[in-house]
């Protein structure tokens, strides 16, 4: 009897939990339902990028030294340097990065003595064909390739400002 | 004042055919009936297509707002050319009919499903004189339709000749003859509550007291159970999650419709949110007050709620109202959708069975005491 009796209060009870747990589900989705959508659309709005984030290279021809460390240090080989001439007469003929292969790994950023060449935040890098895959730094400005790449392409936000590696140090202990 | 839509077209037939020189009392009778059938069945069927549309638009709306996505925003004002641009798409789709299905049986199964869920629109009052047609056993007639909606789907899960449209026909009978009856004693609820089964009569009969005279509160608490009875029960008839079994993707790919593409899956889309939204509509007017408004339009001193508005303004003040509520409902059954996982077999059984059904006969017998007592 008392058996009876207990699995009629659990009847109870599991009903009223129930009750309980579905109001409190579709609370959730209701307050779901009023908050913002976390989706970025993209083509119309351009999404943020954390800080640190290894895309598109910048590279600042005039302080180069063609040491060619960057190449050397590539796993996957993708960056290319050709140099005309010797010692001080040294003249760069081409400097390409091919992104098909590239890691974006920041080895070669790293490497770089005179720090002409980093990592920006510039994270579009689609595009329809292989060959434009690879980016001649020593034509044009990536940006402008970019844009024939993209025509119509809304400016992306400021890229990372051009500063020698060594500066970041020195502006953090700055800060504080 | 015309009684009924039919009532309504035959005026406006007479009309303006008069304009036109003709007398109408000379057109024969029957044809005189059919026209104005033809015209309010088609009325209403542009009905259930403009409500499926907005529907299917609102329900990946609401899916995307409640994930924290957009859903579709991009094709017209807050993406509701959407509908448009999917129906064109499905219309051009090809029409596929598997080599093994039987080929009768396969096209006629679709038809009969959209029958079962249409049919229950031609009793449902959006205002006074809004109806098109006063059956005096409406609430009968449109719970009887669902069996139809049941001999088609099985229809369609065996002459797919498909493992899973069998299953998943199999399951969906198993589970709408199962709810109708808690469906059924809920309908009872109301039905002795307000001693009628007319639903145009059952609504007349909430008119008074703004809410409080609505079937709800007015045969608190058995109505307002027996509410929940209904609509979960009809939740479960129309297929919705989380009673959505038949076509529960992860187990049998589509259920009783995988086979289906193009139009005539679109009939089963289109009967599917038409069968929604006879039970939002029925909820509605069985226990929410039809087409009355929370608010009455004029409040008379002597506590009394008078209808006071012209024929016209009152039956648009009503349409709203009855299309406002119905929606409303609709919606929940997204909110829901969204809500809650699927329940398996076993836990739509005791549902059914054990909760549901028991709930039923307890309203049932709460009303009767009360109507006995008043």
């Amino acid at each position: 009897m008392s058996n009876q009796v207990s699995a009629f209060i659990g009847y109870w009870k599991t009903a009223w939990r129930a009750v309980v747990s579905s109001t409190l589900g579709l609370g959730v989705t209701l307050k779901h339902l009023f908050s913002r959508p976390v989706t970025v659309e993209y083509p119309k709005a351009l999404p943020e990028v954390p800080e640190g984030w290894r895309g598109w290279h910048a590279y600042e021809s005039d302080r180069c030294t063609m040491c060619r460390l960057c190449e050397q240090v590539c796993p996957v080989q993708c960056i290319r340097l050709e140099v005309e001439g010797k010692g001080r007469e040294r003249k760069l003929v081409r400097y390409e990065i091919n992104y098909g292969l590239c890691l974006f790994c920041n080895l070669c950023a790293e490497v770089c003595p005179t720090a002409c060449l980093w990592m920006t935040a510039d994270w579009d890098l689609a595009c329809y064909r292989r060959t434009d895959c690879t980016i001649r730094f020593h034509e044009t400005d990536p940006n402008e390739q970019r844009q024939r790449l993209w025509p119509g392409m809304k400016e992306l936000p400021a890229r990372a400002p051009k500063k020698p590696r060594e500066a970041a140090p020195a502006e953090k202990a700055q800060t504080p | 004042m015309p009684g009924t839509l039919t009532d309504i077209i035959n005026y406006v037939i007479q009309t303006a055919l008069g304009v036109v020189g003709l007398d109408y009392a000379r057109v024969p009778e029957m044809l005189r009936i059919g026209a104005a059938m033809l015209i309010a069945c088609g009325a209403m069927l542009g009905y259930v297509a403009v409500v499926a549309l907005f529907f299917g638009w609102a329900e990946r709306r609401v899916a995307g707002r409640i994930q924290a996505r957009q859903g579709p925003n991009i094709v017209g004002p807050f993406g509701l050319l959407q509908l448009i641009a999917d129906a064109i798409k499905i219309l051009v789709k090809e029409d596929i009919i598997p080599q093994t299905a039987h080929r009768f049986l396969f096209r006629l199964a679709p038809i009969l499903v959209f029958m079962g869920a249409f049919a229950p629109f031609v009793v449902l009052p959006f205002s006074e004189t809004l109806v098109v047609s006063n059956l005096s056993l409406g609430v009968y007639y449109a719970l009887s339709f669902a069996a139809l909606e049941v001999v088609g789907v099985i229809m369609a899960g065996w002459a797919s000749n498909n493992k899973w449209s069998l299953y998943g026909g199999m399951r969906l009978a198993a589970q709408m003859m199962s709810y109708e009856i808690p469906m059924g004693l809920a309908v009872l609820t109301v039905a002795v509550l307000s001693g009628h089964l007319n639903l145009r009569t059952i609504v007349l009969d909430q008119q008074g007291y703004w809410i409080f005279s609505w079937n709800v509160f007015r045969g608190f608490p058995w109505a307002f159970l027996a509410m929940f009875v209904f609509y979960l029960a009809g939740l479960a008839g129309s297929k919705r999650t989380p009673f959505d079994l038949p076509e529960a993707e992860s187990e049998i790919v589509a259920g009783y419709h995988t086979e289906y593409s193009g139009m005539r899956f679109v009939i089963f889309y289109l009967s599917e949110y038409a069968t929604m939204y006879v039970v939002s509509a029925l909820t509605a007017v069985l226990f929410l007050g039809g087409w009355h408004g929370p608010i009455p339009h004029v409040l008379a001193w002597d506590g009394q709620v008078h209808w006071e508005a012209g024929p016209v303004l009152s039956a648009l003040i009503g349409m709203v109202n009855m299309i406002g509520k119905s929606f409303f409902l609709m919606f929940v059954m997204l909110w829901f959708r969204w809500t809650y996982p699927r329940v398996r077999v076993d836990q739509i059984v005791y549902l059914c069975m054990k909760v549901l059904v028991p709930l039923g006969i307890i309203c049932l017998m709460g009303a009767s005491a009360w109507a006995l007592v008043w």
